[in-house]
């Protein structure tokens, strides 16, 4: 995941931004402890929506107040329940194994000397995550090859979004049972898959300059005509509208204990914001930059 | 069973308007037309039932109301599920029944092996519902469309197609933000609140809306 999604901030809570920022730091947290602080340089906020998501249905979930060691002056909310996030650090640990590996034979020479460098540390990292959640690896490295092939054969949208879309359906309904593992299945599914898109469309013009396989390959033949790129946003915001509502559908199936605000904001506004922003960045509208207000 | 009150997210003793307006905002979730045809359609329709079962618990003092044994659900929130038609008469039978126990990789491979002259409308539709359980929305709705085209008098066809474009102009969202908004009360929400009211009317064998 990638940055996508996130919480919309306008539009929440302040004690759930509180808990949202919790999650986020105790992930960064398990990090540091379990693996080193190299690996915090990984963290992201989508993972942890992941944790927050998966311990929304947890039994118990207690946070305590404690100092941030790169803050000493702020104290953050640190949750309790180590185990949920000890997987979400696992995955995100082997999610950046196969990342680097992928980007050492990318063409690019900074992303090369970047991953030439990063490498022999993560590779290590990555032996322990392996070790601690040995389904983890099998599901991602099974994902990588599989969007590998569908590159390869230069797979249609729904195929080529299918590999990385199953991977997070079953990192996110590992360990459920019930109604709530289908649940969360196809909620998974369905945000990996919103990711995928909004990715490809993100990287439309760059995958086309390098020659990288994107689903979207030959929608756009100009990048500088507004009216080819304004329709091909369109054609994007009808698949992201059409994964986003089966996803807020799963979740309203869901059955969780607390966050609902939270889980709720991140599935309807977060990701909406991220659209609006690619969205943006597609038709070269620029006058979103000013982030002007008005009410 | 489980606690009715929690079933309905509702405080236990809570008014009778805190579980109507409870239950009005559940029974709308769980039978959005976006599960229809889908993987989670069966747990939707699992929880319509609790939560009538649980209504029913708290307004009719646990006993079985008679809403429930005509089978009517309480007036406007019956589920119309686009029925399929019936395995009998049609010539893919074997794919339907795996489709609906979950074969959908079998299905997939027997449905790829049909000549192409015995490609119809119902084989794209067929088609269709696999790919749309699989999560593949692009491919679902190409396939509805061309079952759609090839017999436009089909309502499930139809149906089918309109269910996976519904969402595809972003409506839901200004729907859901309007619910977590002001808690304003809009034209919907007065013709929502008549019918349940009529509904309530007619568990105790009152009829004020006759034509529903």
């Amino acid at each position: 995941m990638l940055g996508y999604v996130r919480a919309y901030k306008p539009d929440m809570k302040i004690k759930d931004y509180e808990i949202y920022k919790g999650a986020y730091c105790t992930l960064c947290r398990n990090l540091g402890r379990r693996y080193s602080p190299i690996a915090q340089l990984f963290l992201s906020y989508d993972f942890a929506f992941a944790a927050l998501l998966r311990l929304a249905a947890a039994d118990s979930c207690t946070f305590v107040k404690k100092r941030c060691p790169y803050n000493p002056a702020v104290r953050c909310l640190k949750c309790c329940n180590s185990a949920e996030f000890d997987i979400i650090a696992d995955a995100l640990i082997i999610t950046v194994y196969y990342k680097l590996r992928d980007n050492l034979s990318d063409k690019g020479f900074l992303s090369r000397l970047v991953a030439v460098l990063l490498f022999p540390v993560v590779a290590l990292m990555h032996k322990k995550a392996k070790k601690s959640f040995p389904e983890g690896e099998r599901i991602i490295a099974a994902s990588v090859s599989a969007q590998a092939l569908a590159e390869k054969e230069n797979a249609s949208l729904d195929r080529a979004a299918d590999a990385s879309a199953k991977a997070l359906a079953e990192i996110f309904s590992f360990g459920m049972t019930g109604d709530n593992k289908e649940v969360m299945k196809t909620l998974g599914y369905m945000t990996g898959r919103y990711v995928y898109i909004l990715d490809a469309a993100d990287d439309l013009a760059d995958d086309v300059k390098k020659g990288n396989f994107n689903p979207f390959t030959g929608e756009v033949s100009d990048f500088n005509d507004k009216a080819q790129t304004a329709k091909f946003a369109d054609t994007v915001t009808v698949q992201l509208n059409m994964t986003q509502a089966q996803a807020l559908a799963a979740l309203d199936l869901y059955e969780t204990k607390r966050f609902n605000g939270i889980l709720e904001n991140i599935l309807l506004d977060g990701l909406e914001a991220s659209a609006q922003r690619v969205r943006d960045k597609l038709v070269g509208n620029k006058d979103n930059k000013k982030r002007e207000i008005s009410v | 069973m489980r606690n009715p009150y929690e079933v309905l997210g509702v405080p236990q003793g809570a008014s009778i308007d805190q579980v109507n307006a409870a239950y009005r905002e559940l029974a709308r979730k769980y039978q959005s037309e976006t599960y229809t045809n889908g993987q989670l359609s069966g747990i939707a329709e699992k929880k319509m039932q609790e939560l009538n079962d649980a209504y029913d618990a708290i307004v009719m003092g646990g006993q079985t109301s008679a809403s429930s044994q005509s089978g009517s659900d309480f007036g406007g929130y019956s589920r119309s599920t686009h029925n399929t038609t019936s395995g009998g008469q049609s010539e893919f039978s074997d794919i339907r029944s795996k489709i609906k126990s979950g074969r959908l990789d079998d299905a997939q491979i027997l449905l790829d092996g049909t000549p192409d002259y015995k490609r119809n409308a119902e084989w794209y539709y067929l088609k269709g519902t696999i790919q749309q359980r699989r999560g593949w929305l692009t491919e679902a709705a190409k396939n509805f469309e061309a079952a759609c085209n090839m017999d436009p008098q089909n309502s499930t066809y139809r149906a089918a197609y309109n269910n996976v474009n519904e969402s595809a102009t972003g409506g839901f969202r200004t729907e859901r933000k309007r619910k977590n908004g002001d808690g304003g009360c809009s034209a919907c929400d007065v013709c929502s609140g008549l019918l349940c009211a009529d509904c309530c009317c007619e568990c105790f064998g009152g009829d004020c809306i006759p034509c529903c």
